[in-house]
């Protein structure tokens, strides 16, 4: 019935500087059908802005390298795609809410400009037409139109960041990919913002990657999760999967536990003990054996497969 | 912005009383004496109390520097020990060579040192790149006099195509041009390659790609005006400097301009020339720096808020 809109198999994504090579992904596998919003967890530095910026081929030029795997969309495999290809894809069937929005904007251009720039660019509208839409979209995010003419520096950073989802929703896109779209917001507006992205996926079918350290967020509006640790999907399902299910990840356990109880008044972070491995020297087996409350010998030696029920996937030797 | 200009131009005064207490002080206490040097070695002793007597040598320091804030405050300059002419008819007559040569080095320098340092970033690490980079390493390590040197040695006297010396016809400009520009061509190549390298880097080039944008449409809209911030500066101090730093250049090819004017009062201690010319570069100095800053307002919009305070 649904449709596989992206299918990530098996990435591999390092970053080559001079001095070392990060394995910021080590195998990630992500499906995601359309119309759908898959919400992606994960400690910072799991590797979810990577995986993000994989998708677009967006990686830092000559240091981000895929190094092995397919990102699927559309039954393309983006990977093997041209430049001028990406381009026709970029901002118009895929754009992205980029995670820091006091530099994501350009300092000498007006807001309403780079609004605008993607709608010439995918869009064969002529110039009343293009101001009518950016007139539009700032609406639609809560900013009168009349502030278009203005630059970044005199927008807040909760507006900026609304700049980056109206130019983001802006060809209205198959796949949206938000990276932490709400952190630098506050509540209200987060609500807003949210609501905002709900409803595009109701109105155009909009499938989304939700990237967010927010497990309330997920818990709201997600229909998918995916949990990450050290460049890897250990742990995915329907949020009911992850919310209600009985077998877990250790490190899903871990991570819910790290974040208040509200309703038990808990009022103690429990956070989970110990750091993430360091990229540039990943442990062997297992990557969370180190930290893993119920790590066996097993953990130590043998990297644990995927253990699929369902839609509900674990990657751990605790389920056979 | 009205305000802004007003405001900078009313800082001009203090600036220039600055200037032109230390230059009269320097003159004033360095050993030497102005009547000797225009009367020569064979003058009598008293033929030249006569002449520092009238040129007011015997005041003291101070008198002396009050007196002449005073009268150029009514625009009188004085007029040059050693010809007698009026300081500024000197001033204006070597000025407009000056001018051109420092207008057209800086004109060479900028048409081809922005348009190689973007390239060079662009394809960093090319061939292009590589050569542009040498090219400019040697050109600001090769002394201006070896490299106008080198250019008549070259074009004048093996080749025939341009004049050795004097500026008649616009050929004459050629090799001088071209002496003073080498240094800030590469000063400007490097400058603009570094800022472009750091622009390129940023996150709003980032989300330019993201929106599909192409490369080349990415670096004429999103980067090289960001770029151009700085380099801006480098090239309005290049400018200056070339204003009253024309000397060599001008000795080499023989030419009579500012730079050869001052340098000569200087060692004649022909005082009124002196700070005269000091004066006038210093005001040309800083309305070149103005035009910087108006530049910048136009290029940031950043800056353009500040300036409107
Ligand atoms: N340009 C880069 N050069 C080298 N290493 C990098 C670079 N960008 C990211 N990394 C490393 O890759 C790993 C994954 O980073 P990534 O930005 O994907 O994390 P993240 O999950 O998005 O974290 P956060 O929640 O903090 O945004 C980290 O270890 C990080 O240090
Ligand atoms: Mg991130």
């Amino acid at each position: 019935m649904s449709q596989t809109l992206l299918n990530i198999k098996n990435l591999y994504v390092n970053y080559e500087t001079d001095e070392e090579t990060v394995r910021a992904l080590n195998g990630v596998n992500l499906k995601l059908n359309k119309g759908e919003m898959l919400g992606l967890v994960g400690e910072t530095g799991a590797g979810k802005t990577t995986t993000a910026l994989s998708i677009l081929k967006l990686l830092p030029k000559d240091i981000g390298i895929i190094t092995n795997g397919q990102i699927e969309f559309d039954g393309k495999d983006l990977t093997k795609l041209k430049e001028a290809e990406l381009r026709n894809i970029r901002g118009e069937r895929i754009s992205m809410i980029f995670q820091d929005p006091m530099t994501s904007l350009n300092p000498v251009l007006t807001v309403g400009e780079q609004i605008a720039e993607v709608i010439e660019l995918h869009k064969t509208l002529d110039k009343k037409q293009i101001e009518s839409k950016v007139n539009e979209m700032l609406e639609l995010v809560g900013i009168p139109a009349k502030r278009k003419k203005e630059f970044p520096h005199q927008f807040s950073g909760g507006m900026k960041q609304r700049v980056i989802i109206a130019m983001a929703l802006s060809c209205d896109p198959e796949l949206l990919i938000a990276d932490e779209p709400t952190t630098a917001l506050d509540v209200t507006i987060q609500a807003q913002v949210l609501n905002m992205m709900e409803e595009l996926k109701h109105k155009l079918n909009t499938a989304m990657l939700l990237i967010t350290h927010d497990l309330g967020v997920v818990a709201q509006i997600c229909d998918k999760v995916a949990i990450m640790y050290a460049g890897e999907i250990i742990e995915s399902g329907t949020a009911e999967d992850i919310f209600e299910a009985k077998e877990h990840h250790p490190y899903t356990v871990g991570l819910f536990g790290s974040i208040p109880n509200l309703i038990e008044k808990t009022n103690r972070l429990k956070p989970i003990l110990g750091l993430m491995p360091d990229p540039t020297d990943l442990p062997q087996g297992c990557k969370f054996h180190p930290r893993c409350p119920q790590c066996m010998e097993i953990c130590r030696k043998v990297h644990p497969d995927d253990r699929q029920t369902e839609t509900h996937t674990i990657k751990c030797h605790l389920y056979k | 912005m009205y305000k802004y200009i007003i405001k900078r131009l009313m800082m001009l005064i203090p600036v220039i009383l600055g200037i032109s207490f230390i230059v009269f002080s320097i003159i004033s206490l360095t050993p030497g004496d102005p009547a000797r040097i225009i009367l020569g070695n064979h003058a009598s002793e008293e033929a030249v109390e006569n002449l520092r007597q009238e040129l007011g040598l015997n005041e003291p320091f101070i008198k002396r520097y009050i007196s002449y804030v005073g009268s150029s405050i009514k625009g009188d300059f004085g007029s040059s020990y050693r010809t007698g002419k009026p300081v500024f008819e000197d001033i204006f007559g070597k000025f407009p060579l000056t001018l051109k040569l420092a207008l057209f080095s800086m004109l060479l320098a900028t048409a081809l040192g922005i348009p190689i340092g973007i390239i060079s970033a662009v394809k960093r690490y090319s061939i292009i790149d590589g050569a542009s980079m040498i090219f400019a390493l040697l050109m600001t390590s090769m002394p201006s006099f070896w490299i106008g040197l080198m250019l008549i040695l070259i074009f004048s006297i093996k080749l025939d195509i341009f004049p050795v010396t004097g500026v008649e016809n616009i050929k004459g400009y050629v090799l001088p041009t071209i002496t003073l520009a080498s240094f800030s061509m590469a000063i400007i190549t490097r400058m603009t390659r570094s800022t472009m390298l750091e622009v390129i880097r940023q996150d709003y080039v980032r989300t330019a790609r993201a929106k599909g944008a192409s490369t080349k449409r990415i670096i004429f809209k999103h980067c090289i005006r960001n770029a151009l911030i700085p380099v801006v500066t480098v090239i309005g101090i290049n400018f200056g400097i070339l204003l009253g730093g024309t000397v060599i250049t001008e000795t080499v090819f023989a030419l009579p301009g500012l730079g050869t004017l001052l340098v000569s009062a200087i060692r004649m201690k022909d005082m009124p020339i002196v700070m005269g010319a000091v004066i006038f570069l210093a005001i040309a100095f800083s309305i070149i720096n103005l035009l910087v800053d108006l530049i910048y307002a136009v290029i940031d919009p950043r800056v353009k808020a500040q300036y409107s305070r």
